[in-house]
């Protein structure tokens, strides 16, 4: 809609907010781990498309495949914090 | 506590006899409670409230249906008939009707006396000298023509006196005797009429207008600068210009028709010299300008032939009357308009047409063939700041005064740290003359007062003091300030 | 009564205004379209001459506007939810989207958040 609105949230010159991760690139054919990590404001670069990451929300870990179009976005944008209140949850 | 009856008198104060107003109550109805009929029932014999007392209490009516609000009759009701009364709103103003009152001109009031010695005003009369200080009447077909023309205003006094009547000043006859210099030599006069706020700069345009009626000049009046640059009007760029021009086909359908209007005589006797097919009507060469002027009939068309106009009249060496060309309110002419370019561009005001002939004017661009003047006045009431036009106005003002040989005058130069100077306003002022407007002198302030006194506008006596006691209230003689201070008061 | 993009307008209604009341082209846009037509800022919609009016038309269907505009409204608040943010939950929920409190006074939230909005 409007171009700057994607810049407004954080200072060119800054750049994205990097945070050095364990990533791996899996060999064709053989699975590996997910990333478990505590850094919801990593932003998510695109060569972490594909990749399965254990969220933390201050309590439990996420798991959160990432897509292509979450490129940009927060970590912590896909792992929920807050429980809905319902009276008499079990 | 006290009784409600005298004691002394045993009079009651207000006993139950019905009297119309509440007034009269108190003071005509003090009975001796004796004289008083044992039968009559007696009323409250102290109220404060007269006034309700004496209307009859209106019983509340309770509404027809019963099925009304549950706390019906006790509602609190501020207003005292709020659910009477109807709001009446009148009738409601046509469109343009409130307009046509702001802008309507009244020339002529009844109740003034008319004054016997009032001469109208001859063909010469503002280029002699000896008129300096004299109040002279306009004759009715130049009255038509200056209303025609728009010159009239409606913060001026015209509505006061019996007929329209100008007071010839000297700046008057110095512009006059220019104008008339300017014909005779078959030059062009370009000068801005300049001064104080309320001093009578667009009187002095109008009394110019006044002296090329009478003596046959063809004469167009912009009335008013911001008509044209803010905006109000419809504009459309004018194909094949660069850069591009804009045109204002609504204005100048009006100006046409005003100029139509105001030079009917001259423009009757003013023949074409060229035929002009491109416009709606075919005009051959020979024809009345009149005829030419005729055409404009839609807004649509009226810019060619307002264009095919222009350049009939101020075709060299051709039999023209002297030309005059009015604008007053110069300051908006020379600032970037308020329309926008179809690039969202502010359009500079230059570069519409209409101003853009008038500035070519005023710059020197166009000669007259039977020469003719330029004239423009700045205002000081509606007026954009427009730092090139002063500077330059300034300046123009002051080499003149050095010209005449005036010791230690210097002349104002550019602020090296100022960047709101615009070229082209600049260009367009570099040759003009300007004639500065101050307040009057005492003569013709006391010939204005006379003039007043005889219309039974000025209740005084003018004498020496009198006329002292105004001018130094205006100012030293500016003429605004001498109507508010002399004429206004009366004003109810 | 005069057309324009499909909607009848009232003579004496100012361009701009009429151009102002479609959904997505507020006051910046309707200036500039109107000096992209050379229309003066108080002109009113009956003294267009009717070239104009098509031209007008037709400068509105190339635009985003209206119906087009609430589809793009729409599929931005699609694509948070498909992904699984918490903006898109919240959309979803119709409760605040940007830290609000919700104890209370949440009515705007209610009234807007939504998937499909159209507000």
């Amino acid at each position: 809609m409007q171009p700057t609105r994607c810049l407004l949230k954080r200072s060119v010159w800054k750049g994205p907010h990097i945070v050095p991760l364990p990533i791996v690139r899996p060999e064709p054919g053989k699975r590996i781990a997910p990333i478990r990590t505590q850094a919801r404001s990593a932003t998510i670069l695109p060569n972490f498309v594909g990749l399965k990451f254990q969220v933390h929300n201050g309590k439990v870990y996420h798991d959160v495949t990432i897509t292509e179009e979450m490129v940009g976005h927060k970590l912590g944008e896909f792992s929920p914090t807050r429980k809905t209140f319902i009276w008499d949850r079990k | 506590m006290s009784t409600p009856n005298c004691l002394r008198c045993l009079v009651r104060p207000s006993a139950g006899i019905p009297v119309s107003g509440p007034m009269s109550r108190t003071a005509t109805t003090a009975t001796p409670i004796a004289a008083l009929p044992l039968t009559r029932t007696l009323t409250a014999p102290f109220s404060t409230t007269a006034a309700s007392n004496a209307a009859p209490r209106r019983a509340f009516q309770p509404a027809a249906s019963t099925k009304g609000h549950s706390r019906v009759g006790k509602k609190l009701q501020l207003g005292k008939f709020k659910k009477d009364r109807v709001a009446e709103r009148g009738r409601v103003p046509q469109p343009g009707e409130r307009k046509a009152y702001r802008k309507r001109i009244t020339l002529s009031n009844d109740n003034a006396i008319p004054v016997p010695w009032l001469t109208d005003l001859a063909p010469a009369d503002m280029t002699a000298a000896e008129n300096t200080a004299r109040v002279l009447a306009l004759p009715e077909e130049v009255q038509d023509q200056l209303r025609a023309g728009e010159a009239f205003k409606t913060t001026q006094c015209w509505g006061m006196f019996r007929k329209p009547a100008v007071l010839v000043r000297k700046e008057t006859v110095n512009l006059a005797n220019q104008m008339q210099e300017s014909a005779d030599n078959r030059k062009t006069l370009r000068l801005v009429v300049t001064g104080d706020k309320v001093a009578g700069k667009s009187m002095m345009l109008l009394q110019a207008m006044a002296h090329a009626h009478l003596n046959n000049w063809i004469v167009i009046n912009l009335p008013e600068a911001h008509e044209i640059t803010t905006a109000s009007t419809e504009y459309a760029p004018i194909p094949n210009t660069d850069p591009v021009q804009y045109m204002q086909p609504v204005y100048v359908l009006k100006l046409i028709h005003a100029i139509k209007r105001a030079n009917e005589q001259v423009l009757s006797k003013t023949y074409t010299i060229q035929a002009h097919p491109e416009l709606p009507q075919n005009i051959p060469s020979n024809t009345p300008l009149l005829a030419l002027a005729n055409v404009a009939k839609e807004a649509d068309g009226a810019w060619p032939v307002f264009q095919a106009l222009w350049n009939e009249l101020t075709a060299q060496k051709a039999n023209r009357p002297p030309i005059l060309l009015c604008l007053d309110g110069l300051a908006h002419a020379m600032k970037v308009s308020d329309y926008r370019s179809p690039s969202f561009e502010r359009i500079h005001s230059h570069d519409l047409a209409l101003v853009r002939l008038f500035t070519d004017a005023l710059g020197g661009g166009v000669q007259f063939p039977a020469g003719g003047a330029v004239l423009a006045a700045t205002s000081r009431n509606n007026a954009p700041r427009a730092p090139s036009m002063e500077l330059a106005l300034a300046q123009r003002e002051a080499e003149a005064r050095r010209g005449a040989g005036a010791a230690g005058v210097e002349v104002p130069q550019k602020d090296p740290f100022f960047r709101g100077y615009d070229d082209r306003v600049e260009a367009v002022l570099r040759s003009v003359r300007v004639l500065r407007v101050a307040g009057v002198d005492k003569l013709e302030a006391r010939a204005l007062m006379e003039y007043w006194a005889a219309s039974g506008m000025l209740r005084a006596t003018v004498d020496e003091k009198t006329v002292t006691e105004k001018w130094t209230l205006a100012g030293s003689g500016v003429l605004g300030e001498m109507e508010r201070a002399a004429l206004l008061t009366m004003r109810i | 009564m005069v057309f324009i993009f499909g909607v009848n307008f009232n003579e004496q209604k100012l361009v701009k205004k009429a151009l102002q009341s479609f959904y997505a082209l507020g006051p910046q846009t309707a200036d500039r379209i109107l000096a992209k037509y050379s229309i003066f800022p108080g002109a009113k919609i009956g003294t267009l001459p009717p070239k104009t009016l098509t031209a007008l038309t037709a400068e509105l269907s190339t635009m985003n506007i209206e119906s087009d505009a609430r589809r793009v409204l729409q599929d931005n608040i699609k694509r948070l939810r498909d992904m699984g943010t918490y903006r898109g939950r919240r959309h979803a929920m119709g409760l605040p989207v940007r830290g609000q409190r919700t104890r209370n006074q949440t009515q705007s939230a209610r009234k807007l958040n939504k998937v499909e909005r159209w507000g």
